[in-house]
């Protein structure tokens, strides 16, 4: 691959603790803008998981999510560039995600209606549950899987930044300062969103039972 | 009934569920939640969500297959973008000095092509001048009955205004100059039609004819009177129309 742009790094330094993720983010962003195939791919297969799963809980819909995940690498590569470090790489690479799907699902709702998705129909998009479960009882298991299947319901009804706050993260786990990072958001911000984002999640459950 | 610490507690629960809380606010509120089952209860709501929805979400399940060829198609995609990208194809250029060359050719081509456009114009330009300006010339050569000496040549110049003018000098005014003077003014408007020159070659059988009367008569002027040129007389012989076609434009 040829050379993408020089990037001028930035000098903000950020978090001793993050200094080793920060150093190793540095050094894969020079390979990749220096044209190195290998540190593409790398790129690619280290975050592929977690930018299709990311794109899957916000769209709900595997083909879409396999077309955003394309997406998604294509606009890193194409502006790798302008990445400064002030974040991680992999923060950086969420915050695509989010913008991304954003837009797709804007565009989706102008075309189409929106559409309920089954527990059955998530799971099977979804794949089989968690290793964990597999230890609890058909009961349990069965009571688990409708509190979920509401759950779910209740999320596709939220608005899209309530709804991709609470997939950062419930799902991807991410700290306050990650989802700032992520949405490009104050601290703040994310503390106040994911609060109403979790009312609005209770009152949606409430509305249904 | 909710109580003041409630609110607090409360208020800060979802930071704490998330693990989000210092120290010792942390601890506060450990010890709030081991004497409150309501916001112990709270607490359980919303951790119930979170584990509902990681329970949902197939998170730890194996990645889609479709992703296998994730990568490569990814840096396919950008390797096809880039070579169609003008730096690439500048670059390329270089690479194949061909293409320096067919450059430099086209750019020659193009040059020699305004050049000899810009020379088409120009000339254009100085004909339609030449033509407004000179249609063509009316030779009248006067030759010596005896054949000895120089001849007198009455030129008109076929262009407004001009042909009268030269006959003046031209003709002698010991010669009868009133009546040459018209057949003169007549000659010179059977030459000019609409106010521009007319085509000697263009002319009808008619005008022809008036013209040679014309210069006839103007020729009788000098068999019966002399000519007074400089250092003498000179009887008038004949008269010969010469016409030089050097502009082409109005059919001369």
């Amino acid at each position: 691959m040829k050379p993408i742009r020089a990037v001028a790094w930035s000098q903000t330094s950020p978090a001793a603790e993050g200094q080793a993720e920060w150093a190793s983010d540095w050094a894969r962003v020079q390979e990749c803008v220096a044209g190195d195939d290998a540190a593409c791919t790398r790129l690619v297969t280290d975050h592929q998981r977690m930018v299709y799963q990311l794109s899957l809980h916000l769209l709900g819909d595997q083909q879409e999510a396999l077309d955003l995940s394309q997406e998604v690498f294509l606009r890193v590569f194409r502006t790798l560039g302008q990445f400064r470090g002030r974040s991680a790489l992999r923060t950086w690479i969420y915050r695509v995600v989010v913008t991304q799907a954003s837009n797709r699902r804007r565009w989706w709702r102008r075309r189409h209606q929106s559409q309920q998705v089954a527990l059955e129909q998530h799971v099977a998009q979804h794949g089989d549950l968690a290793d964990a479960r597999s230890f609890a009882k058909p009961d349990e298991v069965a009571e688990q899987r409708e509190t979920a299947h509401q759950v779910w319901t209740a999320l596709d009804r939220l608005p899209f930044d309530q709804r991709s706050i609470l997939v950062l993260r419930e799902i991807d786990g991410l700290s306050y300062e990650e989802i700032a990072g992520a949405l490009h958001v104050a601290v703040g911000t994310v503390k106040s969103r994911l609060a109403r984002a979790r009312e609005h999640l209770r009152e949606e459950l409430r509305a249904s039972s | 009934m909710m109580t003041g610490p409630c609110r607090e507690v409360l208020r800060a629960l979802g930071a704490y569920a998330d693990d989000e809380l210092p120290g010792a606010a942390r601890l506060v509120i450990s010890g709030h939640l081991e004497t409150c089952d309501q916001c112990a209860s709270e607490l359980g709501g919303l951790r119930g969500i979170g584990d509902a929805l990681r329970f949902g979400s197939g998170y730890n399940t194996a990645v889609n297959p479709a992703l296998a060829g994730l990568a490569s198609g990814v840096t396919s995609r950008i390797h096809a973008e880039q070579a169609q990208s003008w730096p690439a194809l500048w670059q390329k250029m270089f690479e194949d000095w061909h293409w320096v060359a067919v450059g430099l050719g086209a750019m020659a081509g193009a040059l020699v092509t305004l050049v000899l456009a810009s020379a088409m114009v120009v000339s254009s330009v100085t004909q339609l001048t030449q033509m407004n300006a000179r249609a063509g010339t009316l030779y009248i050569i006067a030759l010596p009955e005896s054949g000895r000496g120089g001849g007198i040549m009455l030129e008109f110049e076929q262009s407004l205004g001009s042909a009268r003018t030269d006959a003046r000098l031209a003709v002698p005014a010991s010669i009868g100059w009133q009546a040459e003077r018209a057949l003169v003014s007549a000659l010179d408007e059977a030459l000019v039609r609409n106010g521009r020159p007319a085509s000697l070659v263009g002319l009808s059988r008619a005008d022809r004819e008036e013209i040679l009367a014309l210069l006839q008569e103007i020729a009788d002027f000098r068999y019966v009177e002399p000519v007074r040129r400089p250092g003498g007389l000179t009887n008038v012989s004949g008269i010969h129309l010469d016409v030089r076609t050097s502009v082409t434009a109005s059919g001369i």
